[in-house]
């Protein structure tokens, strides 16, 4: 029961102390390349990761209020010469008489065009966020219209997690079809537990860390 | 009457129908169908469950008859709705099974649902997916039981638990097993089969967190444990008491976590990271080693690229040490005052760290050409410009390096043996994983085939190839089925392999072709064998290889789940492309999965034994000759000139940035 009580007080700090940390940033994070700006393209060295953590913009808002446009940023996939694929970020404005919060408008811009991270026909049926989870609600064609590799897995993944990362409220995203937790989206990247959005990675997305020596 | 059983001993895979097995949607399902088709009047869904607080007050007052038996979930009794003495859990004398009554297992999660006309009750344990399907039993009359029962111990092992069965004191133990401990984006998770709540207590000044999670073993999990984090010192796991499994975390650097749900017993136990210097919860001065752990580290971290705008002037190299720790292991010390950028590149026999902004202090390099040991063949300090360098070591045999800064000494690169090397295949447990399989059908070749049809046939052919070597290898999957991901690494972890290998094929524009393989993070050891499958993977021919990378860069410090959750040296083989017409046409011809499966086994064997065809020395000789063996090397120590740095060198600039090839 002692324990009990003191895990309460911990956790009843935790917000308290991740938003001492800055921005949700983790003793167990390294200090990492997170732009203070909106950035509108990601420069590709050598062997880049396949997105860069998302810029952090304030928090999920209102739906937007008449003529004040809410700019939000949201992804493509860039396709090079070679055929390698990789998320590139853009900033859109969405209109102020929306009903749908930004965070909702914005993942649902990205389906339907053949650039479009998220599977065709995709919609998201609830989006909710309750201290720093973010649980997306998607329809069931984001699962069905998925036949996509591990890459292409990525990349619809990490669209989904920089998108929602970027409102400063959210630190980790449960995605859910139909309201219920799947296994994967395509088989290679467990959904059974909320991912935490990339905030802190060393350059060119590896941990400078080496875990064992 | 089965005194003991484990469940969870027998591949889950296997445990129950498939169907049944697979996931929560699926179970979910079931039940759903279940209880349209079937349900009588009778028939209790329970909705809410929820665990009790404390072990009711009458748990342990006499039984109703000489049968009674308790069974307990650490300090919770599951016994009948409101310990009704009717529903209490019994012996049957019949036959010794113990039973229980379906509804005591709400306070484990359990959602259930009687079908009394078909005589079955399944069971949905709704946080882990798991699933049970029983007969139902019908106490005697005479009893003092009423209503329907199951078989406690066959239920409860179904739905992941471990049971024992204390005849003389007539308790059947319930408890958890572990089967994940992983940091991921900084939070630690602990995953267990039923739902517990852990204990943390912080010791040695909050560097050693002790997390004790009762009614629970640690079955599987190894002792040492491989968190891949840069302020994990060690991590271990193992069964603090009989009731009791134990997670110990050394930290670099004063760490605490908190529960993101501290009252709520869970599956998934997921811990964030709390400050450490707060008064509320401990006493704590401002002495230096309280101070965060991204101050106290700030020496052994990078700084941040996005404010590091100009580059740093160049770091002054004094002198290159070179260390024989022992016959197995070896250090290169680069004496400087601040840490100079270090950028290793691998290929077959040559480890070279490129130093892009160094200055090299004359004779440097000196007494580096009398270097002696097992796995060198020679140590290079070449100076490319001004201001770049490299350093080369010609290897006898593929190695495992890391790389850090200690301060006053210099730039410390560590050479070893990788895991689970230096000996031969033969006796190796290897799992090889066909990914996908089932309803999940994975990526859509441009012609039509999918990608589990080809993982499987080449995972086949490993497995062949490997057996051929004597070693002992566990598929995954050994027909066209569905397996979940968590249990693929679950049932590497059980196992207690020595190796883990994936086998995909991968998807993305028309034009990307060629196998790649990837490995956690920055694994040296996973780094090393993904580096060898690679290679030879490049002798394909047909298909090119892209080498080894890292899974950070598909998921950015989070990675792929089946390599992050292993905890034995794991890769991930895609052996192509789907999406491009020339891959896929090679993808499905046998014969080049026979050369994909062979290539991948002699890559292991690179690993294990070596590469005769690269390496010239061998610490286990196969008879290649009278020079096949290991030349025992006096112990030296190179130090070249000790010039002393004029720099003070007080921040650090980014140490080294591991570039995944």
């Amino acid at each position: 029961m002692k324990t009990q009580k003191k895990n309460q007080a911990y956790f009843a700090l935790a917000g308290a102390a991740l938003a001492a940390l800055g921005a949700g940033t983790s003793l167990f994070a390294l200090p990492g390349c997170r732009p203070s700006t909106p950035t509108t393209t990601v420069t590709a060295t050598t062997d880049p990761p396949i997105v860069s953590p998302p810029p952090r913009t304030g928090d999920l808002g209102e739906p937007g209020e008449p003529g004040k446009p809410r700019k939000v940023v949201v992804y493509e996939v860039a396709t090079n010469a070679d055929g390698d694929q990789r998320l590139e970020s853009r900033e859109i404005a969405l209109t102020g008489d929306r009903v749908k919060t930004p965070a909702t408008a914005a993942l649902e811009s990205m389906t339907g065009s053949a650039t479009s991270p998220l599977p065709k026909g995709t919609k998201v049926l609830s989006l909710n966020i309750d201290n720093g989870l973010a649980t997306v609600d998607f329809s069931r064609e984001f699962r069905d219209n998925f036949e996509g590799g591990d890459t292409q897995e990525a990349l619809v993944i990490n669209a989904v997690l920089a998108t929602l990362g970027q409102f400063e409220t959210v630190r980790e995203v449960q995605i859910l079809v139909e309201g219920q937790k799947i296994d994967s989206l395509g088989g290679n990247k467990e959904l059974t537990a909320p991912l935490p959005v990339p905030q802190t990675v060393g350059e060119n997305g590896s941990p400078d860390g080496d875990g064992s020596a | 009457m089965r005194s003991r059983l484990h469940a969870l001993d027998v591949t889950p895979a296997r445990r129950t129908r498939p169907g049944l097995r697979a996931f929560a949607p699926a179970a979910a399902a079931l039940l759903a169908a279940f209880a349209l088709s079937a349900c009588t009047p009778g028939a209790a869904l329970a909705q809410k469950p929820r665990i009790p607080a404390a072990p009711p007050a009458d748990a342990a007052a006499a039984p109703v008859s000489a049968e009674a038996v308790r069974v307990v979930f650490g300090e919770v009794t599951l016994s009948g709705a409101e310990n009704a003495p009717e529903r209490r859990p019994y012996r049957d004398p019949a036959d010794n099974e113990l039973c229980i009554a379906p509804e005591s297992l709400a306070a484990l999660g359990v959602t259930h649902i009687v079908d009394e006309q078909a005589g079955k009750a399944a069971f949905l344990l709704a946080e882990t997916g798991r699933s049970a399907t029983v007969a139902l039993r019908t106490p005697a009359d005479g009893s003092g039981r009423t209503g329907v029962f199951v078989p406690a111990v066959e239920t409860l092992e179904a739905l992941g638990g471990k049971c024992q069965f204390d005849a003389k004191a007539g308790v059947l133990h319930v408890r958890a097993v572990l089967t994940d401990v992983e940091i991921l984006g900084g939070q630690l998770r602990i995953r267990a089969t039923l739902p517990v709540i852990p204990k943390i207590t912080g010791t040695n000044n909050n560097r050693l967190l002790i997390f004790d999670i009762p009614a629970a073993e640690v079955g599987a999990l190894p002792k040492n444990l491989t968190l891949p984090d840069p302020n994990v010192e060690k991590a271990r796991s193992g069964q603090f008491s009989e009731d009791v499994a134990r997670v110990v975390l050394e930290t670099k650097a004063p760490a605490r976590f908190g529960l993101l749900n501290p009252d709520k017993p869970a599956t998934l136990l997921v811990m964030n990271p709390l400050p450490v210097n707060r008064p509320e919860t401990i006493v704590v001065s401002n002495k230096p080693e309280q101070q965060p752990i991204e101050q106290t580290t700030a020496a052994a971290q990078p700084a941040p690229r996005a404010s590091s705008a100009k580059t740093p002037p160049p770091t002054r190299v004094r002198a290159v040490a070179f260390e024989r720790v022992s016959d197995t292991q070896a250090r290169i010390i680069l004496r400087a005052g601040s840490a100079p950028t270090a950028v290793p590149s691998q290929t077959e026999g040559r480890l070279v760290f490129s130093l892009p902004n160094v200055t090299l202090a004359s004779g440097a390099g000196d007494g580096l050409e009398r270097a002696e040991h097992p796995l060198l063949k020679g140590i290079e300090l070449i100076a490319r410009s001004a201001t770049q360098a490299q350093l080369a070591l010609n290897l006898t045999r593929a190695v495992t390096f890391s790389v850090r800064m200690e301060p006053g000494r210099g730039l410390v690169i560590d050479l070893g043996l990788p895991r689970g090397s230096g000996g031969r295949v033969a006796g190796k447990t290897i799992i090889v994983d066909a990914g996908h399989g089932g309803n999940d059908r994975g990526a859509r070749g441009v012609n039509g085939t999918y990608e589990k049809a080809v993982n499987f046939a080449v995972a086949r052919k490993l497995a062949e190839e490997l057996r051929a070597m004597d070693a002992n290898v566990i598929m995954t999957r050994d027909t066209d089925e569905f397996v979940p991901l968590g249990e693929r690494s679950f049932i590497a972890n059980r196992a207690g392999a020595d190796f883990f290998i994936s086998i995909h094929a991968d998807s993305a524009g028309a034009a990307a072709r060629g196998s790649t393989v990837y490995y956690h993070a920055n694994l040296p050891s996973a780094r090393t064998l993904a580096q060898c499958i690679a290679d030879r993977l490049a002798q394909m021919g047909t298909i090119p290889s892209r080498g080894a990378r890292s899974d950070y860069k598909l998921y950015p410090g989070d990675g792929l789940s089946v390599l992050r959750r292993s905890q034995m040296v794991a890769v991930l083989v895609e052996c192509g492309y789907m999406s491009n017409s020339a891959d896929v046409r090679q993808l499905v011809e046998p014969s080049v999965q026979d050369k994909i499966a062979r290539l991948i086994a002699e890559g292991l064997r690179d690993y294990v034994e070596g590469n005769p065809d690269v390496d010239t020395r061998f610490l286990n000789p196969r008879g290649r000759g009278e020079d096949g063996g290991v030349r025992v090397a006096a112990s030296l120590v190179t130090e070249a000139v000790a010039e002393t740095a004029a720099g003070t060198a007080v921040i650090v600039p980014p140490l080294v940035a591991p570039q995944v090839p």
